[in-house]
């Protein structure tokens, strides 16, 4: 059983990857590469040109090309972590392949996993390219605590997960993949700190911020690499930690309501 | 393994389609229901070959997916190899495999080889036996050369065949094949035909459930047949013992040029014709067009007097054939259908 489990994401993730590298294109890094251009460009103009270097306490540091680099960075792997697996089902169903794949006596939450795997690998290359642009237009990482940069990197892509589980849902029942990973884009990129601090965000914007793992996360890998651990680092582990739990045992539930809802309303081959 | 009477097993299988409509975009929805299964029972018993016959929305596609797990029923139970097949769907998950005609099924950016080697680790085929295992099927169906290539690039008979290949990569004890030759070339819907009656059926000793519409596959490959119409499943048995209790008698086939509207419907007049089942277009000759008849008559005494009126009729008969009923024929008389 647990072997097996092991087995199917070993094989997901493998195949998965298989599929990206085997249609992995010049063409395909240059665009994936415009997106944090734009979005680190845009920061530079903004702090630079606009505010003059003007940054309030709330920061936790005087250097936004830093802060903002590093959210940017945390944006691309929640993209792939949470919006790649939410969209698993979808794709299948579009593709498919839904059927053949459900048919077969896996575990669906190891697939799932096998998923986000492959999905996190080929994030990487995202993740790092935009500390790359990033050092272009000005970060510059004043500590690096890998031990933290890990444990954030983990926690959050483990919390992801169930966020990603629960997202299936979301795009079957709505059958668009795309308006609804962007309305989360958009709500992970307002409500998590990824732009600026959530404390200078109105009260109910900072209740909303805290139900995502994204923030605790965030300040953590702040924390690892510019040194700005001015709040209680174990608060915001423990409390990621337990977050990640409740998504990812929301999320399992979730996948097997959907699967359940799938063969009721005979919705598996439907696209 | 538990205790069974049969490899498979359907007790009053029930399914229902629900539909909802608005008309505007606010209002209350209509919802229509749509029996696709009505009480269906059957069993089919270990390393058969049961075919499960009838027209385009009878249920037949229905009931190959509640027995592999992909849909529930909403009435009635159903078994394979004695587990439950939505309680206890996980184990019948390990021991069934369904091939669907027309249906993609297959990831087309991995090759053939891929494919298989992906599918064998979804259902945990022993890992010392996934590469033998994989060649031997791609051999069985003619891929070894192709193996490596991406499934894209493969036709669509090609695809049919690996399709195979995914359905036996987990040794099913049961396999369901759900119109496999759909659209697929003479040749090789021959080679799939004969492929599951004599490796997988006899070979094997595999159970398979086969659904098609295609009369002929039936009549050439299995052992029982189920007719379904509306839901329902109306007849079972074996193709002859069904063929001598139907009375549907011989069957007169004529190829016709000049056929009138009056002469088809005075056919239907004549004694001991029972029934003028069908009529359609085939070809044409000369520059005439041909179409084809199928008369049910009580006695090969009938013929005559049938010949003789089409020539009353000046209707130019090209070719006659008697026969005694076939599947066909079977399945126009339990269905309806033509």
């Amino acid at each position: 059983m647990v072997f097996h489990s092991l087995r199917v994401v070993v094989a997901a993730a493998k195949f998965n990857l298989i599929i990206t590298l085997r249609f992995f294109s010049g063409t395909a890094i240059a665009l994936r590469l415009f997106a944090p251009i734009m979005t680190l460009g845009s920061a530079w103009v903004l702090y630079n040109q606009i505010y003059r270097g003007a940054l309030t306490p709330e920061f936790g540091t005087l250097d936004y090309l830093s802060f903002i680099t590093i959210g940017n960075a945390f944006y691309v792997f929640v993209f792939a972590a949470a919006f790649v697996v939410g969209r698993v089902m979808f794709w299948e169903r579009a593709t498919g392949t839904i059927e053949a794949t459900f048919m077969t006596p896996m575990n669906r939450l190891a697939y799932m996993a096998g998923i986000m795997v492959a999905a996190a690998i080929n994030s990487l290359i995202d993740f790092a390219a935009v500390f790359i642009i990033g050092i272009l237009f000005g970060f510059h990482a004043t500590s690096f605590n890998v031990l933290l940069f890990l444990a954030s990197m983990f926690l959050t892509a483990l919390a992801l997960f169930g966020v990603g589980l629960i997202v299936n849902a979301v795009t079957l029942t709505l059958r668009d993949r795309t308006t609804t990973a962007n309305t989360l884009m958009i709500l992970f990129l307002v409500f998590s700190g990824l732009v600026c601090p959530i404390e200078l965000m109105p009260q109910w914007a900072q209740t909303i911020s805290k139900a995502l793992p994204l923030t605790y996360g965030l300040k953590v890998m702040r924390a690892s690499l510019l040194g700005t651990a001015t709040f209680d680092l174990v608060y915001e582990l423990a409390t990621l930690s337990v977050i990640g739990a409740i998504y990812i045992c929301v999320g399992a539930l979730t996948l097997k309501l959907i699967e359940r809802n799938l063969k009721k309303r005979a919705l598996f081959s439907v696209f | 393994m538990r205790g069974y009477s049969s490899a498979v097993e359907a007790r009053e299988l029930s399914r229902d389609y629900i539909s909802a409509r608005r008309n505007r975009f606010v209002g209350r929805k209509r919802t229509t229901v749509v029996k696709a299964l009505d009480n269906v029972s059957f069993e089919i018993q270990e390393g058969e070959l049961f075919g499960l016959l009838g027209p385009n929305g009878a249920g037949k596609t229905t009931t190959v997916k509640i027995l592999c797990t992909l849909l529930e029923p909403t009435g009635g139970h159903a078994f394979v190899k004695g587990y439950d097949v939505v309680k206890e769907a996980k184990h019948v998950r390990s021991i069934v495999n369904m091939v669907a005609g027309g249906e993609r099924m297959l990831y087309y950016r991995l090759t053939g080889r891929e494919n298989l080697t992906y599918f064998a680790d979804l259902y945990d085929v022993p890992r010392k036996e996934v590469s033998s295992r994989v060649n031997k099927l791609l051999e069985l169906v003619g891929l070894s050369e192709r193996g490596n290539d991406e499934v894209e690039k493969y036709s669509k008979g090609m695809k049919q065949r690996l399709q195979i290949c995914r359905g036996l990569i987990n040794d099913p004890e049961v396999l369901f094949l759900d119109e496999p030759t759909l659209g697929l070339d003479v040749n090789i819907a021959k080679d799939i035909r004969r492929f599951i009656r004599e490796e997988i059926v006899r070979e094997q000793g595999k159970t398979v459930l086969l659904t098609t519409h295609y009369m002929y596959e039936a009549e050439e490959m299995c052992d029982r047949v189920g007719f379904l119409n509306n839901g329902r499943l109306v007849a079972v048995g074996q193709p002859e013992e069904l063929k001598r209790k139907t009375p549907s008698g011989f069957s007169v086939e004529l190829m016709v040029i000049r056929l009138t509207d009056d002469a088809f419907e005075g056919l239907k007049l004549l004694k001991n014709v029972t029934k003028v089942i069908a009529t359609e277009y085939v070809g044409e000759t000369e520059g005439e067009k041909i179409d084809r008849l199928i008369i049910n008559v009580e006695s090969d005494k009938a013929v005559p007097a049938v010949l003789d009126y089409m020539s009353a009729k000046h209707c130019r008969v090209v070719s006659v054939n008697l026969r005694g009923p076939t599947l066909e024929d079977l399945f126009m008389f339990y269905t309806g259908e033509t």
